[in-house]
């Protein structure tokens, strides 16, 4: 029961995570800006008149009636509306962080806590990949032990150290006795102790194949239970990770749980010393990667598959939920006859090149062959990578037509924002773009909003 | 390579208007031919598969590779001169398009014009080759909006197009016999010993091609059209590209289950002599239009299931054709019958899954 996950090198450890598009909330070292409209969700501010909120005090709240307060773990205060990124969208409310140490969440009960501690907002909802609601109760919890992306053969830390058991005794004091709960690990032999879990009540085991560069352990689920048992009530299937897991356990026990998470480093070019790192939320981006960055070096934060890039690194802060922070040089030389190479160390799934021979070698990323456009070849590489199972390429042509009936009764509901269409696309087609955001633009229409 | 790198800088700036302007696309694609883009990223995600359109074509020429140097070593200099034309008619043809289309040349040519060179008798005149060419990249190509929107292959739209203008030439009783000749030079009306290839004899004389030894039928080589030269390498080349992944296997195993299938049926309920399933196999087109036309994704079905159904009934129609049209080779008119039905193919299975969406909900 109480066994250690460990991991070790290779090719199944080799995931990004981060949460789905249209997260924009940034984290400043002195500044948290939150936008009240984004795809995922829809604030309003709890109060206009106050201006100072301790810890754990509701910020926001989200929309509807009855809506869920947001917190978080630091003292703020309100600055104002800053201006908007983008045109169309809503306000940008900014706070000034007051002081940066982490503070324990209040609360009588666990599930008060869970309420309270904004931690909520790192779960997902299996499918729809959407924000849940924390006061209804899932069926069943998903735990990805998946690790994030450094680019490197060995992870120097393992969130993996954390214990399983107790994780999974702190989510059921959380949400409910008769909680099910499936692990997820990576299929292979002699990395994961959990199979001796798969006596426990309650709790299953799903092993699901490594694939390169699949970002996290709930897209290859989707595919394969999603018609079967979810369909019936898809609002009670939670995803979380064992970072989530592990915070959420703090929330039953402060003392007994590190308040450090682990970030996933990577670069392709730099001083960076890519590996895991543990460190506290909050930390400055400048801290992680330097304060001088070479000019045409990008930040991107969240996974190099669905993150962002970070507009100004040198004032930004990890957040809670980030996974992983890469540093990319723009490629400066236009590489001669790269087609016609082996490609031991090239970022590829194609067993056009050899590193698909050489999984454990630690490949180049170079982030920056997008141009040469071509029109779909009809290659299908697309839909055989797709893990929930749809067929991008003809939701790529149905969405940029914007004919939105149709692609939503091919299943882009179901698109999970993975971004793995888009990168093995050899036409460098921006799949995940045009789908996305035809997902959004339903996601608006429904009646609601996003929530 | 520096060097090379700034005189292609200086080239593609100074013809991108003016005189010169004509040649610009032929500048970039020489660049783009030689060095990789550097355009960045600039949203999700940040990674990108190194795999690309030129290495994709790519490989398909370095699993042709072999046969054109059999070709050669068999037929003479006469192959790498006229893939040498070849390459130089569609570079003209792609550039006046990509002229007008103010695009830059697609390498899509460079399979298409190793497979004009293939798919004719070494001995057509070069008159009738180059107008092939020109109507093969025109009609059965650039008129749809170029590679990616191509109904047909469009190699086989030109072979098609000089078989029906001039069918003894294209498709004549008796071809050269290959031998070595790795030295010589054929013209187009040299007096080389000819023979009938063994599809010919299968229709005339069924006896005499199933006397035919199967370590020949297999290795080669054989006479009729140029790539038709050696079963072994074209499957040693098809098995290639289903292992890196370029074919999608469905394609040409369809294809085969279908035509064995078929001819097996034939040989079974047929007259005596009717050639069997492995004389179908190794004789005529069959193998070279399976891994290297029917499978072009862009002219095959999307859809899993469609590549199923596109391949059994293009193997059906192959055998059916060789049987009871008057043709001898029924490869060509399958594929392109079924590239017409392949959008339908994939309007079927789509339809499907709209009901299998449908139970989701």
């Amino acid at each position: 029961m109480n066994k250690h996950l460990a991991f070790e090198g290779g090719r199944a450890f080799k995931f990004a995570y981060s949460p789905p598009s249209g997260d924009i909330i940034t984290v400043q070292s002195s500044r948290i800006n939150i936008p009240l409209t984004t795809e995922r969700y829809r604030f309003v501010p709890v109060s206009r008149s106050q201006n100072r909120f301790d810890a754990h005090e509701p910020v926001l709240k989200t929309a509807g009636r009855d809506g869920i307060p947001v917190c978080f773990p630091l003292p703020l205060t309100f600055d104002g509306v800053v201006g908007t990124t983008r045109p169309g969208d809503s306000d940008i409310l900014s706070f000034t962080i007051d002081d940066t140490e982490l503070r324990p969440v209040p609360g009588d009960s666990p599930r008060e806590r869970f309420l309270r501690s904004g931690l909520w907002l790192e779960i997902r909802n299996l499918l729809t990949g959407r924000v849940i609601d924390p006061r209804r109760s899932p069926r069943r919890v998903f735990v990805a032990t998946f690790l994030t992306e450094p680019f490197t053969a060995a992870p120097e830390i393992s969130p993996g150290d954390l214990d399983l058991g107790a994780g999974i005794s702190a989510l059921r004091t959380i949400l409910g006795d008769s909680l099910d709960i499936t692990i997820l690990a990576p299929d292979i032999p002699g990395t994961l102790g959990a199979r001796t879990l798969d006596a426990t009540k309650g709790v299953d085991t799903l092993f699901l194949p490594p694939r390169y560069p699949a970002h996290d352990g709930s897209i290859p689920l989707a595919r394969r239970i999603y018609p079967t048992e979810i369909r019936k009530d898809p609002d009670k299937y939670w995803w979380l990770d064992l970072q989530t897991l592990a915070r959420l356990m703090a929330l039953v026990e402060p003392s007994a749980v590190d308040p450090n998470i682990v970030v996933a480093l990577g670069r392709s070019s730099g001083d960076l010393v890519p590996g895991h790192r543990a460190l506290l939320p909050f930390t400055p981006l400048s801290a992680l990667i330097g304060e001088d960055l070479p000019a045409e070096h990008r930040v991107v934060t969240g996974g190099l598959l669905t993150g962002r890039e970070v507009v100004s690194p040198n004032v930004e802060s990890v957040r809670p939920w980030d996974r992983g922070v890469f540093v990319l040089a723009n490629p400066r030389d236009r590489e001669m006859l790269h087609y016609l190479r082996p490609g031991l160390s090239k970022d590829s799934v194609s067993p056009t090149f050899l590193s698909f021979y050489f999984p454990t070698r630690s490949r180049e990323i170079n982030g920056g062959i997008r141009g040469e456009r071509r029109f779909c070849v009809s290659c299908n590489y697309c839909e055989e990578i797709c893990p929930v199972g749809l067929d991008p390429q003809h939701l790529f042509k149905l969405s940029s037509a914007a004919i939105l009936d149709e692609a939503v009764a091919h299943g882009l509901p179901r698109c999970s924002g993975c971004g793995l269409c888009s990168y093995v696309c050899p036409s460098k087609l921006e799949l995940t773009h045009a789908i996305t955001a035809a997902k959004a633009q339903w996601l608006k229409q429904l009646p609601g909003g996003p929530r | 390579m520096k060097v090379l790198r700034d005189l292609l800088d200086t080239l593609s700036e100074r013809t991108k208007k003016g005189l010169f302007r004509p040649v610009h696309p032929l500048v970039e694609a020489v660049n783009a031919a030689l060095f990789d883009p550097d355009i960045p990223t600039d949203r999700a995600p940040y990674i990108r598969d190194a795999i690309n359109t030129k290495r994709y074509v790519f490989t398909v020429v370095i699993a042709l590779m072999p046969i054109v140097a059999m070709a050669t070593w068999y037929y003479g200099l006469r192959i790498p001169l006229l893939l040498l034309w070849s390459y130089a008619v569609g570079a003209i043809v792609e550039s006046i398009f990509a002229f007008f289309r103010k695009e830059t040349i697609s390498e899509g040519f460079l399979v298409t014009g190793m497979l004009f060179v293939l798919i004719f008798p070494v001995n057509t005149p070069l008159w009738m080759y180059t107008i092939s060419i020109v109507f093969g990249i025109v009609f059965g190509k650039e008129v749809f909006g170029g590679v990616g929107h191509n109904p047909f292959n469009p190699a086989l739209v030109g072979r098609l197009f000089a078989l029906i203008s001039w069918p003894a030439a294209v498709s004549p009783p008796t071809y050269i016999e290959p031998k070595y000749r790795l030295f010589e030079f054929l013209t187009a009306n040299s007096d080389a010993v000819t023979g009938a290839t063994p599809l010919a004899l299968m229709k005339s004389h069924p006896d005499l091609a199933s006397s035919i030894p199967l370590q020949q039928l297999l290795l080669g080589p054989k006479g009729g059209s140029v790539g038709e030269i050696s079963s072994v390498l074209i499957i040693l080349g098809g098995l290639y590209l289903i292992v890196i992944r370029v074919v999608n296997w469905r394609i040409p195993v369809a294809i085969l289950a279908g035509a064995l299938g078929t001819a097996a049926l034939f040989k079974l309920l047929g007259p005596q002599g009717t050639p069997g399933p492995v004389l179908h196999l190794f004789s005529g087109g069959l193998l070279l239009g399976t891994f290297f036309m029917a499978s072009d994704p862009v002219t095959s079905p999307d859809t899993g299931l469609g590549k199923w159904v596109y391949g059994l009934l293009t193997g059906v129609l192959i055998i059916v054709i060789r049987a009871f049209a008057p043709l001898v080779e029924g490869v060509m008119f399958s594929i392109i019958l079924m590239n017409v039905a392949a959008p339908l193919i994939d309007e079927g299975v789509r339809v499907r899954r709209l009901r299998r969406e449908a139970r989701y909900e």
